[in-house]
């Protein structure tokens, strides 16, 4: 049963989550990855109670993406990855004087998103379940067989196979050189510190790009962006009359059919469905408005199942979420691991509250918040933080977290993953393909070993 | 005027000001993680986070964000 300080403890998890990431997600700029995962890898280490873990991370992921769209609304600068198919729309809504109420009916949608993409996947991974233990033998050929998926499926397919087998054998090689150095224990395989030098990967690039003299002056301009931030406007809350039927059904219907295809990529779902959907209207602005609005639903519904499927039917991270943001619920070096994480420890009841608490709570009170507040807050924001300072975080975390992973040598082997894996980024091999073949690494380098002898 | 903004990552920066930020919040990062107690993971991650939020208000004391922020006439 549960006890009621678990219960309390999940409380303040759900409300810190709403802290952090309400403040973070009006950032301009801040990659999901990045702000989800070290935070939560944290929390895992601390050797907080699985539920507590649980109720934290679905709440930071319902109010980083209800969050994240309102700069991406407001002033044209996408809140995260997620919101970047938003910004054509944005900007054209905002052209037209149409912010204040957008970002209402951006919300409002998102709601429907939880709302509907809530029950669907917890359904959905009840129905699964029983089929979790027959899959989990084959783990190492499903990330495989992941990675070549989404190669498939991607806009570069060619491109994106041909970079599987080198990036694996740069992932094991710098594994099998710590090794080899005495620098981890055999026993340790390092994944956190690699996974996030994937993340970072097209920002490092940027950065050792902007080192070339020649090429920071070609990137140099003397202007500054000017941003005109609209104020709130006084409408209802009720999400249902914010949103016409038609804006509400097409919503809450791509909400729930996204949650049938959580192995696909949450981006590429988002711009899927939301374009499809502004696709059958003629007028700009009435486009421009459904296509926002699916997506905003889309944001929510994806990560949601994303999370919820994978974790509570099968136990090791087959989506792009479960192995991106949320990668530290199912693999955490010392707490969790791919035999032995949240899956494995809690019932099914479980994670249906421990769930549905959090994600409702955090709906709840971002929605009010930011129906009353996002122009003040996004104005204080965009005031006081330079993009510098958001930029230098990314950069002390992955150097904190390459040096504990491994020590000094690791924080320049995390540079050349991060180099490697930027460029192929930069080149059109999606983040999905790079971080499915991390977890495949080492059963493709081994394979092949065994063919070369 | 000078030419000296770069767009990097959808926002305006100045060079120098990324390189001095950097600096300091990898310095605050990874010298709060050197007074964490040795061979603690958890508490290792937390002081090295903290160094990370102090260097980060540190840098916000003296970087100022390079947009023009203008709030929108009242209308609806």
């Amino acid at each position: 049963m549960i006890d009621v300080t678990l219960l309390l403890q999940m409380v303040v998890a759900i409300f810190a989550a709403v802290l952090i990431y309400v403040f973070i997600g009006f950032i301009p700029g801040t990659d999901e990855t990045s702000v989800l995962m070290p935070i939560t890898l944290t929390l895992v280490l601390t050797g907080v109670q699985p539920m507590v873990v649980l109720a934290f991370f679905i709440s930071a992921i319902v109010t980083l993406n209800l969050t994240n769209t309102m700069p991406t609304a407001l002033v044209g600068l996408p809140g995260g990855v997620m919101s970047s198919p938003m910004i054509e729309h944005s900007i054209l809504l905002k052209n037209n004087g149409k912010s204040a109420t957008i970002i209402r009916k951006m919300a409002a949608a998102s709601f429907l998103g939880v709302l509907v993409s809530l029950p669907t996947s917890l359904v959905l991974a009840s129905l699964l379940a029983p089929y979790g233990s027959l899959i989990q033998p084959y783990a190492s050929y499903l990330f495989v067989f992941g990675a070549i998926f989404l190669s498939l499926i991607s806009k570069h397919k060619v491109l994106s196979l041909l970079s599987i087998i080198p990036l694996a054998i740069l992932f094991q090689s710098l594994r099998h050189l710590y090794w080899g150095l005495n620098v981890v224990d055999a026993n340790v395989n390092i994944t956190t510190s690699f996974f996030l030098g994937i993340t970072i990967g097209p920002l490092m690039v940027s950065l050792f790009s902007l080192l070339n003299k020649d090429t920071k002056q070609k990137m140099e301009t003397d202007q500054k962006k000017e941003i005109i931030i609209p104020y709130e406007s006084k409408q209802p809350l009720n999400p249902f009359k914010l949103l016409t039927k038609k804006e509400a059904i097409t919503a809450s219907v791509s909400a729930f059919f996204s949650n049938f295809l959580f192995v696909l990529s949450p981006v590429g779902l988002t711009i899927l469905f939301g374009e499809t959907v502004g696709n059958r209207f003629k007028k700009p602005i009435e486009k421009a408005t459904m296509s926002i609005t699916t997506m905003s639903a889309m944001v929510q519904s994806t990560y949601l199942s994303q999370v919820i499927i994978p974790l509570i039917a099968l136990g090791i991270p087959l989506s792009p979420v479960a192995i991106g943001p949320a990668a530290a619920l199912f693999n955490a070096t010392g707490v969790f691991t791919i035999e032995n994480n949240i899956h494995h420890m809690l019932t099914l009841p479980q994670f249906v509250l421990a769930i549905t608490m959090a994600s409702l709570v955090a709906l709840v009170v971002v929605y009010v918040l930011i129906h009353r507040y996002a122009s003040r807050i996004t104005k204080v924001i965009l005031t006081y933080i330079p993009h510098e300072a958001v930029l230098g975080v990314f950069v002390a975390l992955i150097l904190l977290l390459s040096y504990m992973d491994a020590g000094i040598i690791n924080v320049f082997g995390v540079l050349l993953i991060g180099l490697t894996a930027g460029t192929l980024n930069k080149m059109g091999v999606n983040y999905g393909v790079q971080f499915m073949t991390l977890y495949a690494a080492s059963f493709i380098v081994s394979t092949l070993a065994g063919w070369s002898m | 005027m000078k030419k000296r903004f770069v767009e990097i990552f959808g926002d305006m920066i100045i060079f120098n000001d990324l390189l001095l930020s950097i600096l300091i919040i990898s310095t605050t990062t990874m010298s709060a993680h050197l007074f964490a107690p040795a061979n603690n993971r958890p508490l290792g991650l937390l002081f090295g986070l903290s160094g990370t939020v102090i260097g980060f208000i540190i840098v916000l004391s003296f970087i100022k964000p390079k947009r023009m922020i203008k709030m929108e006439d009242k209308h609806d």
